[in-house]
């Protein structure tokens, strides 16, 4: 993209009807809607019906910082740790907004704080952290726990 | 498809997971914020792909039931320990995108002929049930299985997309199968054959592979017993140019290797072949300069094969040496004096592997050289039990005090004493794997004539690591207690004519709570020690007691008790069958589903009464014959 295209500009709003005005430059990290404004439907407003204004405000901050070439390396990790350390919920959603827009390298930022906060952890332990009801059935937790026990990922796990 | 896509024209689809719940509708009018957890499980898709090891996948398959089939429509790998220990439409009822999928058939014991032949661990049930729901399947590793030709066939037909086909220690199938896999699997990249028993039908498979660039990255056929086109080899080498790893097998002389070598430089890993000139050569003749050859190789790394070997060309080897991180001569009959030149050089060395024609002498040089070792195995030329060994605890001090990073070692020997072992508990403290085999029957601390106990005592307790252990020579019930005291992450136990009473098997089942895999043979444990593991035994991959004091009363007793469990008893001879007061082998294991319907067709009577099953059959195999196993679990017991 050009210099001169750099600014401009594409409208999102989000579910509860809060528009947020974005460069383009910034918008073309959502995968899923880039050819809405690539169609030269720029200027109107692209509605993305399923994602809060709080969460679409931390999106666009994510892409603005990492559309942004003048941001070195290091600044930009320190970012990135920042801007996971959110309450469980909100995290999900951004996960959820990522997926949706197809913004990968922010899905994976995201999926991998969560599955290291799984990592190491009991099914109970992880139950609890994430307040999940459990509801197998006793021979339903009894399948599915002999089917772990036998059936493994790692193929040289015990050669 | 979930309400994301009632924008169309907004989204091209979702990256991974398609199952969001969000509510659209142009408005902000429907949208309803989900619980957490709700919003958990529409991402947890996502979030498995970033999960990979073993453990947190199964973790994360029991939290709840969203998670348990999130899981098992990300999993791409299966590793299925025990074939019987679940059906294979159970499997593939669950998981629907494997692309890779290791299966373990018979007990390791098999390899000693403990098992009649005809025992199963067929392939053909799980291929019937993967060639329909795995049609994307990638990569196939078995082990101890049972192959035919027709299977490889429909597994090369089956999965047009096969990329590795790996068989360890497997049987029943030949060249003609080989040539199949060859000429069908077009995107093959790696075939290995490992230990494996294949049948010579006289087939040029070599020549099957297509006429084309392959993108061959591993070819290893170095346990395939016959003759070999070597012209097609040759042009097949010449046109892979991904091929990292070649092993040959006996059948290529150094001069064809040397040919190879020169079209492949660019190998990591090499088996050598022979290593010795099986041509007549005539007189006068120039060799080939096999030592610029392997100094061309720059990155070999793994050095293995040397079937037949001529001492005289392993100078030939020198330009590599400092770059091994790998060498198998557990082939090569060689001793120390030609071992030295070799070993001096070989700093990186990691994993080593040799005769015990090396020596004690060679071993020294060895601990010496290799401060990196790893791994150590060392094997018997021949296995005499009542012979002076060349290796001993000697060799075994050695390598204690020079290779500090030990993780692993078999060792062979006749004799061995406490304190070497003893030694090694405390210099080598990351070892994960110690097995010692004393050949010979009940042999003692050969200088003070006491039982072993008190080495491996010292092992389990000062190996904090310890997950496999092998004991051997003269064994009270003293050192099960040990290892029952100090062996809490020990999960593969393999013993041999040890213990004095069932207290020795009590001390395991009730001291070892990780314990999954336990062999035993020719050890006095009766029915109260059997008894003594009902608490455990649906823990276990398996248990294997052959040759001790287990009663057909007490098996089927064990198989009342705990429903799902199999309990196989297994004569070895019919005559002995009614007479014998013990069985001959009990083996045991955990199975979701039902007895396996393909017990050998000699079993003499239908499945008696008692839990799930209860099998009898003879075998045809007397209780002889030894084997020495090369393969990567490999072990050796010795048979009357």
């Amino acid at each position: 993209m050009s210099s001169t295209e750099a600014k401009k500009m594409v409208v999102l709003k989000s579910f509860d009807g809060v528009t947020f005005e974005v460069e383009e430059s910034v918008a073309v990290q959502f995968e899923s809607i880039r050819h809405m404004f690539e169609d030269n439907l720029a200027g109107s407003v692209i509605p993305l019906s399923n994602i809060k204004s709080e969460i679409l405000s931390k999106v666009i901050d994510y892409c603005k910082r990492h559309a942004d070439d003048t941001t070195d390396e290091e600044d930009l990790k320190a970012f990135d740790a920042d801007f996971v350390k959110v309450e469980h919920g909100t995290l999900f959603d951004i996960i959820r907004a990522a997926n949706y827009l197809n913004i990968k390298s922010l899905l994976d930022l995201t999926c991998q704080t969560v599955a290291d906060m799984i990592k190491g952890k009991t099914p109970a332990e992880i139950r609890e952290l994430f307040n999940i009801s459990d509801e197998f059935t006793p021979e339903e937790e009894e399948e599915a726990s002999i089917i772990t026990r036998f059936i493994y990922m790692d193929r040289y796990a015990d050669c | 498809m979930s309400e994301d896509e009632e924008l169309p024209d907004l989204v091209g689809g979702s990256t991974r997971s398609s199952n969001s719940t969000a509510v659209s509708g142009g408005g902000d009018q429907n949208y309803v914020s989900p619980s957490p957890d709700q919003v958990l499980e529409n991402v947890i898709e996502n979030v498995l792909y970033f999960l990979t090891s073993r453990h947190d996948r199964n973790a994360a398959s029991l939290v709840c039931k969203s998670w348990y089939h999130a899981e098992a429509l990300t999993r791409s790998e299966l590793f299925i320990g025990n074939c019987y220990s679940v059906s294979p439409c159970r499997v593939t009822n669950r998981f629907k995108l494997i692309k890779a999928i290791a299966i373990k058939g018979k007990p390791r014991f098999s390899d000693f002929s403990l098992l009649p032949p005809d025992w199963g661990a067929h392939f053909a049930p799980w291929l019937r049930a993967m060639a329909v729901s795995y049609r994307a399947l990638e990569k196939v590793y078995l082990k101890r299985m049972c192959v035919s030709d027709e299977d490889l066939a429909i597994a090369a037909h089956s999965f047009p997309i096969l990329k590795e086909l790996v068989l360890v220690c497997c049987e029943g199938f030949g060249t003609d199968g080989l040539a199949i896999v060859a000429r069908e699997c077009r995107h093959i990249r790696v075939l290995e054959l490992v230990d494996s028993d294949i049948t010579d039908d006289e087939v040029d498979w070599i020549s099957c592979f297509p006429d084309d660039v392959t993108c061959l990255e591993s070819l290893i056929f170095d346990c395939v017993e016959s003759p070999i086109n070597f012209e097609a080899l040759e042009r097949l080498v010449a046109r892979s140019p991904s091929l990292k790893k070649l092993r040959l097998n006996s059948y290529i002389s150094i001069r064809q290797l040397y040919c190879l070598m020169i079209r492949a430089p660019q190998l990591t890993h090499l088996g050598t072949g022979s290593f010795s000139t099986l041509e007549i050569v005539a007189q006068g003749e120039q060799e080939p300069d096999y030592i610029s050859a392997f100094a061309a190789c720059k990155s070999l790394i793994c050095l293995s094969g040397f079937k037949d070997i001529n001492p005289e060309y392993l100078s030939a080897i020198y330009p590599v040496c400092g770059n091994l991180t790998s060498l198998n001569l557990s082939y090569a009959n060689i001793s120390a004096e030609q071992l030295k030149p070799v070993i001096c050089q070989c700093h990186k060395l990691q994993t080593f592997w040799a005769l015990d024609s090396v020596s004690d002498e060679g071993l020294q040089a060895v601990s010496a050289a290799c401060k990196d070792l790893r791994e150590l195995r060392v094997f018997p030329v021949e296995a005499l039990e009542d012979a002076e060994g060349p290796v001993s605890e000697v060799g075994l001090l050695a390598i204690s005090e020079g290779c500090r990073k030990l993780q692993s070692i078999l060792y062979f020997c006749q004799r061995m004493t406490n304190a070497a072992v003893v030694a090694m508990s405390k210099n080598c403290p990351d070892l994960v794997v110690f097995r010692l085999c004393i050949m010979g029957r009940h042999r003692p601390d050969h200088v003070t004539g006491e039982p072993m106990d008190e080495g491996f005592g010292a092992i389990v307790k000062n190996c904090k690591k310890l997950t496999r252990l092998a004991v051997s020579g003269l064994l009270t019930d003293r050192a099960f207690n040990y290892i029952g005291q100090y062996g809490k992450l020990l999960r593969t136990l393999s013993v041999a004519f040890a213990g004095n009473t069932d207290l020795g098997l009590k001390y395991l089942l009730e001291g070892c709570p990780k314990l999954l895999k336990l062999e035993i043979r020719d050890s006095p444990f009766g029915d109260s020690a059997l008894f003594a593991g009902l608490h455990h035994y649906y823990n276990m991959r398996f248990m294997w007691l052959s040759s001790c004091k287990v009663t057909r009363h007490g098996c089927e007793e064990v198989a009342r008790q705990l429903p799902g469990l199999v309990v196989e008893v297994i004569a070895l001879n019919e005559e002995d069958k009614e007479t014998n007061e013990y069985v001959d082998t009990m083996y045991l294991y955990r199975s979701l589903d039902r007895p396996r319907a393909d017990a050998p067709r000699m079993m003499v009577r239908p499945p008696l009464i008692v839990g799930k099953a209860l099998y009898k059959y003879k075998a045809g195999l007397p209780l002889a014959g030894l084997k020495i196993s090369r393969s990567p679990c490999g072990s050796m017991y010795l048979s009357s």
